[in-house]
Parts: structure tokens; C-alpha cells; sequence
């Protein structure tokens, strides 16, 4: 297993191969779009467009050259398994910082970074529970004095608070 | 009022009892500001404005602008230290900043950039005064077609930025420009490309796109890779011998005063134009010394050189902006346009009236920056031990909390959630870019001038014609640019070529 790991995480070629898709699929998208556009606002998109787009193409291909399909089924099968320890880490804090929106949008800014910081400091870097108090209380606190007393900027309170207070608002 | 009698007035109002208590709060408000991720100069001078109505003019300059010189040194400070630009016009320091702290070199790349920032601000200064009697003239001569042009020549840095990979560089530099075009259009008034989001209709903010591009990228980075942002340097300098790297990177700013004149120069003549801000200057003007540096290939790996360009040119910018707010009441910027605003409150008239009759004024404001930089320079130089050693933090403390200041700085932009969300969209990008070899400083540079490119085109079209380009500044300016791409992709070809002669070599 740890020779696949191994295998997996030094080649960055099947990650371009996807990364370099997506931006095609994308920006072949936005190309669709653009030609919606009356020809004014369509114009500058599309001339930076066109090279973009070929750009793309050529660099695809470059990837695919480098490659070949079972490296990059292998790699995808992977990481996709959560094998790929590097993809894994990055992938879950990726998800970590959506829960923090998420949060922050149902209870508020402060109590969801705070929450946010005892989470990734104790419970996922398993550092000491009394550290980790400490860490998310004392920076929360930090930067509540700062933006709202300092700079007098009020940050999101949440749902559950303004549904308290009587409305509901985002 | 003459220039000296202005000038001698100006000094002896900024250095008085009445003014620099105000200059000085000013300007260690704003290095304050600097350090912390998202907030920029003109949040600075937004935060001053409501004390302005009881102030008089002398002091009430004084704190305002004293507060917006500052905040480009604090934002360095975090650019080297944490990869976290303060603010945009810092994003061209991370090139060799973060290198240099990675080689146990942070505290002198903080004290060059420091002192780069103060000798930037000084030409500026200095140059605004210079320039102060045929101003006019000069900026007149900048119109749409010449903007365009300028902004054209400043793409072509991309070149210079991305030599490793042409061909990554330039998807990066239009993907950049193809940013610059959502939300409405300038002219129609059409909706490009927001998915019928009303958050993308003004376009994406500068500042998440930054965070994300470089700050949130870096901690994606240390947190997968563990350890802290010092890497393998494990060792912790002590308060004496960053005190001693703090003062050689002071000398090696004074040593290469030639690049800080020419940056200057590079960040002061674009600082006039309105519109073009101070990130692309330093762009510019990290191309420039990287072009003309004798060892270029150590550039991005931590030459010091970079980071005095980056920052002697972000600074320069103010004295630059600054003369075309005075001469013409035309802001380059948001904080010009503040400082427009502020100057109204504050009973003056920008203009032939400030020009002629409140000359004092004007070198109030230029003394303003010349202190309030050397204040930001000295205070700064007692947040490099601290910072210095916060660096040396594990990752997972260390990420959690920079990613919460990073995203309470990108909400408290314009209080909305939804830059939260562009800043991890650009983190995941920046980050991709970054393990790929994506140049994410032409993805910027493109981002940055797509809007500018755009509209002065448009407007250059519907003035001229297509023949504007034949117009002499333009004309000029288009060679120059067509010079510079050819120089480089024969450099290019150069360097392709040895490469494979030295290849063969090895093999035979």
C-alpha cells in the first residue's frame, strides 16, 4: 500500500491532466457564454478566448503525452480511495473551511472560527485540549476587540441570531 | 505662495507640536493595518475620515495620509513572513520574500523591504515636488489610447515572470484577464459570465482573489506538508542576530540604490496614470530587476533584489498618485479619491487654487510621507522579532488561526460571506497552480490590468479610431513593448539552445 502512496504523490501528471480539463471545460463554457453576448460585451472575451482556449488544447495534449491511461486510472482510483495521503490532507481541509462558511452562516462569525480552530488545532492535530482553548478563545477574542471596538466592522452574527432577534436576514 | 517659502512652511507645519502627534497615531495605525490580511490603505484612511470634521487641515493630512504611507510596510512585514501580502500592492514581495525567510534570511529581507519602502516613498515624494510646475502639461498627454498601451506593456511582464513556462504563463495571464471581465460591462451594461449571481455583478474584489491566490494556497501548502513556515530551518534566531539581519538588509537596500531609483522611477511615472494602481507598478518593477539583475535565475529562490524592487516601486506609487489628485482632482485610486473626499472636508480645493495659493499644503502632504515612512520603517523594524519568531509556530496552529484572520479580513472587505467562498475558490486554484507550476503572479497581473485593458481600448476605439496606436506616445510605447517581448523570446530561444548544448556535451 505504501508503495502506491508513494507512486501516487510524486507524479503530478494525472493531477495537470484533471486540473487542465476542468479549466477547459470551463473556459469552453464560458465561450458559449460569451457568444450569447451582445458583439460589444462579447468582444474582448473572445478575442482572450480563442488563444486561451488553444492554449488549453495544446497543453492537454502536452499532459496526455506524458502519461498514459492506466497511470492515470491508477492515480485517479487513489486518490478518489483516499490513498493519496497528500490529495487527502488537502482535500479535507478543503472541506473543513466549507463547514466554516457553513457554520459562520447558521451561528456567527466568531463562535464558527472559534469552533473552526479548536477543531483543526485539537481534534485533527491532536495538540492538547488546554492549547487548543486556549489558541481559539484567545485569537477569537483578539479579533473581536479589533473589528468590532477597533474598527467598529460587525461581523456576520448568523442565522440563529437574527432569527432571536426577531428577523431573519443572510 | 512660492515653492521654497511652501516648502520651508510645509516642513516646520508637519514637524510641529500641533501635527505630529496626529502623523505619528497616523502612521502606527497603518502599519497595523499593513499586518493584518485583507485591510489596505484605503480602509486606513476610511477609518480616519470621521475625525477629520473637527480637525484643521494641517493635522488632519497628517493622520490621514500619515496612516495610508504605513500600511504597504506592514504588508510586506506579513508577505515575507507568513506568504500572506497585507495588501495587493504587496503580492510581487512574495516572489522572494517567503524564499528568503525559508533560508533563515526573513528578518533581513524585512529590513530591506523596510527601508525600500522609506527610499521609495522619498523619490516619490521628491519627485511629485520636482514634477510640481509642469505637472499638468505631462498628464494631459495620458489618455485612453496611452493607457491602454502602458497597461499592454505592463502584460508583457508576464514574459519575464513566467520564462520557466511560456506556455502555462500565458493560460495563466488570460485566465486572468478573463476574470477581470465578470460582472457587468463597463459599456452595456450587460451581465458577463456571473451565473446570474448578483455578489459577481461589480466583478470579483481584488483583495479575497489575493488572499486566496497566495495566502490560503500557502497555508493548503503547510498544512499538507506539516511542520511550520520556516521549513527545514529549524532554528529560531535570537533577538540580537535578527537585529543584526534587520540592519544588513537595511545596507543592502542603501547598497543597491540604483535599482531603488529606477523601481522608484518605474512606481512614481506610474503612479500618474490614473487607474493603474500600485500592484501592477511593483509587478513591473520586479520584472524590471529581474531583467536586469546579473543572476535573474535566482530570482522567485529568494534574491533580495526582488523585494527591494517590489517594494521601493509599491511606495514610489503614492508621490506619483498623489500629484495627479493635486494637479487635477483626478484620484489614480481609491485612496486618492479618499483623500479627495478628505481634502474637501477639510476646506481645501485640489487644482491651479492648491497649486498656487496652498503650496504649503502640498509639502505638508509630501513631508507626510517622507516621516510617516521613516516612523513605519523604525516601527516595523520591532515587529520583525515577533513576527520572526511566530513563524516558527507548528502548522497546525499556526494555519488555523492565519486562516481565520485571512477570512475575517476577506469578509470585513465588504462584509459578505460569499468573499469567504472566492477566497477558498482562488486558495484551491492558487494552490493547484502552485503544485503544477502555474505562474499565479500573471494569473494576478492579468486579473488586475484586464479591467483597465478593456476600457481604455474601448475608449481609445470610439476617440480615434483603430489608428490611435499611430499616435506618438502610443507609438512609442508599442515598440517598447514589441522590443521587450522579442528581447525576451530570444532569450528564450538562447537559453533553449545552450541548455541543449550543454546537454550533449554531458552526454558525450
Amino acid at each position: 500500500m505504501s508503495e502506491e502512496v508513494d507512486k501516487v504523490t510524486g507524479n503530478k501528471t494525472t493531477l495537470e491532466l484533471f486540473f487542465i480539463t476542468l479549466l477547459g471545460l470551463a473556459f469552453g463554457g464560458a465561450l458559449i457564454a460569451a457568444l450569447t453576448y451582445g458583439s460589444i460585451s462579447a468582444q474582448a472575451p473572445l478575442v482572450i478566448l480563442a488563444p486561451l482556449l488553444l492554449l488549453i488544447g495544446a497543453q492537454i495534449n502536452r499532459t496526455r503525452k506524458a502519461t498514459d491511461a492506466k497511470t492515470v486510472v491508477t492515480d485517479f482510483s487513489c486518490a478518489v480511495r483516499g490513498k493519496n495521503l497528500k490529495f487527502s490532507k488537502a482535500a479535507g481541509m478543503a472541506g473543513w473551511i466549507v463547514m466554516l462558511m457553513l457554520l459562520i452562516l447558521v451561528a456567527g462569525h466568531y463562535i464558527a472560527i472559534a469552533a473552526f480552530m479548536y477543531i483543526l488545532i485539537n481534534v485533527i492535530s491532536k495538540e492538547g485540549k488546554l492549547l487548543s482553548a486556549m489558541v481559539s478563545a484567545g485569537v477569537t477574542v483578539v479579533l473581536y476587540f479589533l473589528f468590532e471596538h477597533g474598527f467598529n466592522i460587525e461581523m456576520y452574527r448568523g442565522l440563529i441570531y437574527n432569527l432571536l432577534s426577531g428577523y431573519l436576514t443572510t | 505662495m512660492g515653492i521654497i517659502e511652501g516648502l520651508s512652511s510645509g516642513f516646520l507645519q508637519a514637524v510641529s507640536l500641533d501635527v505630529f502627534p496626529f502623523l505619528f497615531a497616523g502612521a502606527v495605525f497603518g502599519l497595523l493595518i499593513g499586518v493584518i490580511p485583507g485591510l489596505s490603505g484605503h480602509f486606513a484612511m476610511a477609518m480616519i475620515i470621521p475625525f477629520l470634521y473637527s480637525m484643521e487641515p494641517a493635522p488632519g493630512i497628517a493622520f490621514l495620509l500619515g496612516a495610508h504611507s504605513t500600511v504597504a510596510q506592514g504588508g510586506g512585514l506579513t508577505a515575507i513572513f507568513f506568504s500572506t501580502p497585507g495588501t495587493g500592492q504587496n503580492a510581487a514581495t512574495l516572489f522572494d520574500g517567503p524564499p528568503m525567510r525559508d533560508k533563515g534570511l526573513g528578518a533581513m529581507a524585512a529590513g530591506a523591504a523596510l527601508t525600500a519602502c522609506f527610499l521609495g516613498a522619498t523619490f516619490g515624494a521628491v519627485a511629485l515636488a520636482l514634477l510640481l510646475p509642469g505637472l499638468q502639461r505631462i498628464v494631459l498627454f495620458f489618455g485612453p489610447p496611452e493607457i491602454f498601451v502602458l497597461a499592454l506593456l505592463a502584460l508583457t511582464f508576464v514574459a519575464v515572470l513566467g520564462k520557466e513556462d511560456i506556455i502555462r504563463s500565458l493560460i495563466a495571464a488570460l485566465a486572468g484577464l478573463l476574470l477581470a471581465m465578470i460582472g457587468l460591462d463597463n459599456v452595456t451594461n450587460q451581465e458577463r459570465f456571473t451565473f446570474g449571481l448578483i455578489e459577481l455583478r461589480d466583478g470579483l474584489e481584488l483583495v479575497p482573489v489575493i488572499l486566496g491566490l497566495f495566502a490560503v494556497a500557502e497555508m493548503f501548502e503547510l498544512w499538507v506538508k506539516g511542520g511550520s513556515l520556516t521549513g527545514t530551518q529549524t532554528k529560531i534566531l535570537s533577538a540580537k542576530e535578527t537585529q543584526k539581519q534587520i540592519f544588513q538588509g537595511v545596507a543592502e537596500a542603501f547598497k543597491h540604490w540604483w535599482l531603488v531609483v529606477r523601481c522608484s522611477s518605474i512606481g512614481a511615472a506610474m503612479g500618474l496614470i490614473p487607474g493603474l494602481g500600485s500592484a501592477p507598478a511593483a509587478f513591473v518593477a520586479y520584472g524590471h530587476a529581474k531583467q536586469s539583475s546579473k543572476s535573474p535565475e535566482e530570482f522567485g529562490k529568494g534574491n533580495i533584489e526582488g523585494v527591494i524592487g517590489s517594494e521601493a516601486a509599491n511606495d514610489a506609487v503614492e508621490g506619483g498618485a498623489l500629484a495627479s489628485t493635486i494637479a487635477f482632482g483626478v484620484p489614480g485610486s481609491s485612496s486618492m479619491a479618499i483623500l479627495l473626499g478628505a481634502l474637501f472636508i477639510l476646506g481645501q480645493e485640489t487644482g491651479p487654487i492648491m497649486l498656487t495659493q496652498h503650496v504649503d499644503v502640498i509639502f505638508v502632504m509630501l513631508f507626510t510621507i517622507i516621516i510617516g515612512n521613516l516612523i513605519g520603517m523604525i516601527g516595523g523594524m520591532f515587529l520583525v522579532n515577533p513576527l520572526s519568531r511566530a513563524v516558527g509556530v507548528r502548522a497546525s496552529i499556526l494555519v488555523p488561526v492565519l486562516l481565520v484572520i485571512v477570512f475575517t479580513g476577506a469578509f470585513a472587505v465588504q462584509r459578505s460571506l460569499f468573499d469567504i467562498g472566492v477566497a477558498l475558490f482562488f486558495g484551491i486554484v492558487g494552490y493547484l497552480m502552485n503544485q503544477l507550476g502555474y505562474s499565479r503572479a500573471a494569473l494576478l497581473i492579468g486579473f488586475v490590468l484586464g479591467f483597465t485593458v478593456e476600457k481604455n481600448l474601448y475608449l481609445a476605439v470610439q476617440l480615434s479610431g483603430t489608428d490611435f496606436i499611430f499616435d506618438p506616445i502610443p507609438l512609442t510605447l508599442a515598440t517598447i513593448t514589441l522590443l521587450f517581448l522579442a528581447y525576451n523570446v530570444w532569450t528564450i530561444i538562447r537559453d533553449r539552445r545552450q541548455a541543449k548544448t550543454t546537454r550533449s556535451e554531458q552526454q558525450e
